[in-house]
């Protein structure tokens, strides 16, 4: 990443070293700060439903498979032996394999009741899937997928042809991006000027696509069935 | 600062930069002038590699008019244009600002083209992960 920005830096302060430094630590602080901002964005893509994609990435399934089978023992919904037969091993010894198991299942945990939802909405719960979760979760994660013989989807539906049904049922014809909020924005940047503030833009933005009118029913609701706490405690 | 220069002799100036880019081997551009953008979409990125790739022909350009207008206010306004395009912070921002824009026009092309198994643009819920570790958040 940023290439062209770091070989700039060595050519130009190459017998500088103080400035060198100086200017390297400068963009790092800047790419870090990105890269909060990003992680920020995309908080959503790690909780329930969508952490459930995941499934798709053979390099992670499996740890994700074994989180889950985990707090599906915790939540009641299998037995411990069967979660043992489902991860082949003992089920206090899945947390202390793999950092990424533990990763995975706090994230999960996170909702648990959202996540036992998910799961048989997904259909994940039904026996004609067991045999695809059976073998996944015995897999270790790997490194390095050999992805230039097959393509990450077309493996996993090969593999686990029925773990990939019951995912691409739901979310094969669902946009990965908003088409409408996106249109709503290419006319707000065509017509903005350069003078105007993002404060502006952004109340532009709300008014076009009535987030206003959302804002005075929930008011309203607020009013209704609790004591008035003042505009910021409210929400 | 370009600005200043473009709102006093638009025509004259424009000339010049023609001159320019004719003697440096490089296609004939209207000359435009840029600021930095409180926009948070790829405006400013966009922009850098635009004055990246002239970035010769506009400090050119500056040091003509420097050594060539009869206008005192001019002269001087082209020499801070050359100073600034001589400075390796401002390079060096500019560079930053190409590199940024190259990850984010990639983050948008990924969403225009068709998936691994759908057809239509737009639709590639299934590859977010997958985009997201590879691409996306790669650490």
């Amino acid at each position: 990443m940023f290439p062209k920005t770091f070989k700039y830096i060595d050519d130009t302060w190459k017998d500088n070293d103080y400035q060198r430094q100086f200017r390297t630590q400068q963009i790092i602080r800047g790419i870090n700060a990105g890269y909060k901002e990003i992680l920020k964005m995309s908080k959503d893509l790690f909780s329930v439903p969508l952490i459930f994609l995941v499934l798709m990435d053979i390099r992670r399934a499996p740890s994700f498979m074994r989180a889950v089978n985990r707090l599906l023992c915790d939540n009641d919904i299998i037995t411990p032996d069967e979660c043992s037969t489902r991860n082949g091993r003992s089920h206090d010894e899945i947390m202390s394999i793999s950092p990424a198991e533990a990763t995975w299942y706090n994230r999960l945990s996170e909702d648990e009741s959202k996540f036992v939802h998910y799961f048989k909405q997904f259909g994940l719960h039904r026996d004609v899937v067991l045999p695809d979760i059976n073998l996944l979760s015995k897999l270790m994660d790997r490194t390095v997928p050999d992805y230039k013989l097959m393509r990450p989807l077309s493996y996993m539906k090969l593999t686990f042809p029925i773990i990939f049904e019951a995912m691409a049922a739901v979310f094969q014809l669902l946009p990965s991006n908003s088409r409408i909020l996106e249109q709503l924005h290419g006319i707000l940047r065509q017509a903005i000027k350069p003078g105007d503030t993002i404060k502006l833009t952004d109340c532009q933005s709300r008014y076009t696509s009535n987030c206003y009118g959302e804002r005075k029913e929930r008011k309203k609701i607020i009013k209704k069935d609790m004591p008035f706490t003042g505009h910021r405690k409210a929400y | 600062m370009e600005n200043d220069l473009l709102k006093r002799g638009k025509t004259n100036y424009q000339l010049i930069f023609n001159e320019v880019l004719e003697s440096l081997g490089l296609e004939p551009g209207v000359l435009r002038t840029q600021r930095e953008r409180v926009q948070r979409w790829l405006a400013n990125e966009r922009n850098a590699v635009y004055q990246l790739d002239r970035l010769d022909a506009l400090r050119i350009w500056a040091l003509w008019i420097r050594n060539s207008a009869s206008n005192s206010d001019h002269r001087r306004i082209a020499k801070e244009i050359a100073l600034m395009l001589r400075m390796p912070p401002i390079i060096l921002g500019l560079y930053f600002q190409t590199d940024l824009g190259i990850y984010f026009e990639t983050t948008i092309r990924w969403y225009s083209v068709s998936g691994e198994l759908s057809d239509t643009p737009g639709l590639r819920m299934l590859e977010l992960h997958l985009f997201l570790h590879d691409f996306i958040q790669p650490w």
